[in-house]
């Protein structure tokens, strides 16, 4: 058939599958850097982008989605990205989101040597968390570096323990059982969650896409969060994202990307993904995913998801589109942050923030939480 | 995706003719654009029109290694997306990178050092059937129904550094340009008259500037539904495409296809002086051969009624063929008339005109006629679904107009049926309106503007048996 021959077309049939279930990088930066910090930040990002460009080849080999043994590193790609988006609720029902994102960058491919010493860095490792509650308007973030090494970055198989200095996200042994728990945090702030699958994962694979991974798009989440002497009990529900390969790198490239997943609460979730030119030429293109509540998936392009930026809020550096009007097929969604001041100057400019859906799917009014990234606005 | 890039260009040469006309008549005409009449060829028997000569060899090397489509994806972002080369999608003589590259693709370093990968010819001027690649064969399975901008952006996203951006805002500009304009509703169904157009509204035909807002009223945005003609016809016709629209120099006329990217007169140029070669080796080119058994006896006994009936419109075959390249009215053949009306209805002179104020104009016009050339019938048998819609998935269908479905669509794998002559197709209960979404792109719905599947009726008188033996006869042309 046709798209065996013409790769462009299966390209874009396939990226609106794989594309929004999930690869847009968020790369957000601490919202408070220390005057030490870089201030070019997306040189610095450029400079990431061209670290591994050599010794890394495009996975091509035939994969299986393998649990729990996927969940950890795949130090034969260039690039890997974890990612939890958790939509909560705190005793009084008010929203809060914790946005937690590690992203490691391979330094030397499969086919390098063997390292001569253990301080040899073979892998760097950026991680942030965001925590966001609405009942207070409170907002904190930090963003975190790291080179690999065991214990303190990486992925440690034999506890399946994801980690970035103090920050954890540990899998359960076996792939259908178990708990996992995500432990991080913004300074003295803890966020512990235990969080259990509620859907089967997505496979994220095809030969048009330089990368592949999974998503789970919905597991049950209870915890708390809050300094040791406040805690508050927080339940909700986690969208985790694992995706390795050729990732594309925010920042360094002519296009950006918006990204929003929502939960609603008929038990659908959707993932939007917005792209444009930076130079501010040509037409957005829109990719949309809808995943029923039995996990049956729906993709939706140009012509059957209709999208409309109808505010824009002024933070410190750019006019960030927070309000968006969202009509994917039967579904009708307006989107709304929490809170406008949701801007964090991590390494890329980014607002990324927690919102509120509310709408109708077919006859039945609907509505829930989701998580927004927005990058490429300012200057 | 496939960009594509035809062109259904277009000239004046009936005005340089009536220029000299009226200059040796003592007068100047008072507008060049006052007589629309010189963008109209009647129907009837086209004329013959020398060619300039070209080296085949040359050709085939030109076409499948240059790079008339200047503009395109950086390579290192194109091969982040891209699947590993199929083997049978490699052609022999390509060379450099193209030697790696799928069929429809061609790799060239751009001024700035970044290596391009275009689409060709082609993307809609070959096919494969089995594992081989048909280079000519019009492809029944391209897709122009998304939008082309999703793979720019896609592709932007590995774009890296300010050389390789450049690259891409250069290619992602013309799609931009382009993109609203050559979107079919049809698996199969070929957009590049309208990309043609969409081209010349947005770029100065006396310098090639483009510009990204249109200097000329665009075409409109739905593509009118054909079918891509196979090249090796193009040796017999003394015009080129469905309605003769492309008179004059037909190498000039079809390198249109690089107004995509192609920003000055002389790129166009240099383009113009390997162009002959091209054309020459379009018209070396044979049809790839019926793959079945023929049942000589029936198609001998399928010759005489094919000369009887069909031979003064589709020409003899054999020893000393004949082809009349005869344009026959609407009224006579009954097809689908929406292409060749909208094409002579005046709504699309200012494109016309265009050709004519190019660099190529006196030498290339844009003339259709209200009708549709018969064409040749060699390699008939490949070049299904028929007519210039595609709106009959099969010769015996085209032969005998009760077989014709309504609704139909291909069938899931690309088998051919060699008693119906055509690819294997289903035959549904209803059209576009009632399918999800995603399925409407394969189903050819006859009761579509464009896409009706009237006419030719030829066929009809003929007995069961008789057509059984034209049809023989004709596999094997």
């Amino acid at each position: 058939m046709v798209t065996r021959r013409s790769w462009g077309v299966v390209a874009v049939v396939t990226a609106i599958f794989a594309a929004a279930v999930s690869y847009f990088l968020a790369a957000p930066r601490s919202s408070e850097p220390p005057p030490s910090a870089p201030s070019q930040g997306s040189d610095w990002i450029s400079a990431a982008a061209d670290i591994a460009v050599d010794g890394f080849d495009r996975l091509a080999d035939a994969w299986e989605l393998a649990l729990p043994a996927d969940h950890g590193v795949h130090s034969e790609a260039r690039t890997e990205l974890w990612q939890v988006s958790a939509h909560l609720a705190d005793d009084d029902g008010q929203p809060v989101g914790v946005q937690f994102m590690l992203f490691r960058i391979g330094l030397a491919g499969p086919d390098a040597p063997p390292p001569t010493s253990s301080w040899e860095a073979r892998e760097l490792y950026r991680g942030h968390v965001v925590l966001v509650e609405a009942a207070d308007a409170a907002i904190v973030a930090q963003e975190r570096f790291g080179r690999g090494m065991a214990g303190l970055a990486g992925y440690d198989a034999n506890r399946g323990e994801l980690r970035l200095d103090s920050w954890s996200l540990d899998f359960p042994a076996q792939e259908n059982s178990g708990q996992w728990t995500l432990n991080t945090g913004p300074g003295d702030i803890r966020v512990e969650l235990e969080l259990t699958p509620e859907k089967a994962p997505l496979r994220v694979d095809s030969d048009a896409l330089p990368f592949r991974g999974y998503a789970f798009s919905r597991l049950r989440a209870e915890g708390t969060v809050g300094t040791q002497e406040d805690q508050r009990s927080v339940s909700g529900t986690v969208w985790f994202e694992h995706l390795w390969g050729e990732l594309p790198i925010p920042g360094g490239t002519p296009v950006a990307s918006d990204r929003l997943q929502v939960q609603l609460d008929d038990g659908s979730e959707l993932s939007v993904v917005r792209s444009r030119r930076l130079d501010g030429a040509g037409t957005p293109t829109v990719e949309a995913l809808l995943i029923d509540a039995d996990g049956s998936v729906a993709a939706f392009d140009d012509d059957a998801a209709q999208l409309e930026l109808t505010r824009r809020w002024q933070g410190a550096e750019a006019a960030w589109p927070v309000d968006w009007e969202l009509r994917l097929g039967d579904l009708q969604l307006a989107i709304t942050p929490v809170m406008d001041a949701q801007e964090h100057a991590f390494m890329v400019r980014v607002w990324s923030g927690l919102v509120q859906a509310e709408g109708q799917h077919g006859d039945r009014p609907v509505s829930g939480l989701g998580t927004l990234q927005l990058t490429g606005y300012g200057n | 995706m496939k960009q594509r890039i035809l062109i259904g260009g277009t000239v004046v040469t009936l005005a340089v003719v009536g220029l000299a006309i009226a200059w040796l008549g003592g007068f100047l005409p008072s507008s060049p654009g006052a007589d629309p009449e010189r963008h109209r060829s009647p129907t009837g028997e086209v004329p013959a029109t020398e060619q300039r000569p070209g080296d085949p060899a040359a050709g085939y090397h030109a076409l499948v290694n240059e790079a008339y489509v200047s503009c395109g994806m950086p390579h290192e972002a194109w091969r982040r997306l891209a699947p590993e080369t199929d083997p049978a999608d490699l052609l022999p003589g390509r060379e450099g990178r193209n030697a790696e590259l799928p069929y429809f693709l061609t790799a060239h370093v751009n001024a700035d050092g970044v290596e391009i990968v275009s689409n060709n010819c082609l993307v809609c001027h070959a096919a494969r059937i089995e594992d081989e690649v048909v280079v000519g064969l019009g492809d029944a399975l391209a897709d122009f129904t998304g939008d082309p901008r999703n793979l720019v952006n896609q592709v932007g996203r590995y774009v890296r550094g300010p050389a390789q951006t450049a690259a891409w805002q250069h290619w992602a500009d013309r799609i931009e340009g382009i993109a609203p304009y050559i979107r079919t509703d049809t698996i199969g169904m070929n957009p590049a008259t309208n990309l043609s157009w969409a081209l010349m509204a947005h770029r100065d035909p006396r310098t090639m500037a483009w510009s990204d807002t249109p200097l000329l009223e665009p075409p409109p945005e739905t593509p009118v539904p054909l079918r891509t003609p196979p090249w090796w016809w193009m040796g017999k016709k003394n015009a080129m495409f469905y309605t003769t629209i492309g008179r004059g120099d037909h190498s000039r006329y079809m390198l249109f296809a690089s107004l995509l990217c192609a920003d000055r007169v002389e790129e166009l140029r240099e383009i113009d002086a390997y162009a002959p070669d091209i054309r020459a080796y379009l018209e070396s080119l044979a049809p790839p051969a019926f793959p079945g058994e023929i049942d000589e006896a029936l198609a001998a006994e399928g010759r005489p009624l094919f000369e009887a009936n069909c031979a003064s419109c589709h020409g003899t075959y054999g020893e000393a063929p004949r082809y009349p390249n005869r344009v026959i009215p609407l009224d006579q053949i009954g097809t689908d008339p929406l292409y060749a009306a909208t094409m002579t209805d005046g709504s699309l002179d200012r494109f016309y005109e265009w050709v004519e104020r190019s660099p190529h104009g006196g030498t290339v016009r844009a003339a259709p006629a209200a009708g549709y050339i018969a064409p040749p019938l060699d390699g008939i048998w490949a070049v299904a679904p028929y007519l210039h819609n595609g709106s009959v998935p099969s010769l015996a269908a085209l032969l005998d107009s009760r077989l014709r479905p309504r609704y139909w669509r291909h069938a899931e794998t690309r088998e051919y049926d060699a008693e119906a002559m055509g690819w294997r197709h289903e035959v549904l209960e209803a059209g576009k309106d009632a399918a999800a979404p995603a399925e409407r792109v394969h189903i050819y719905d006859t009761t579509l503007p464009g896409y009706d599947n009237g006419g030719h009726y030829f066929g009809d008188a003929l007995s069961e048996q008789e057509r059984r033996a034209v049809l023989e006869y004709l596999k094997s042309l």
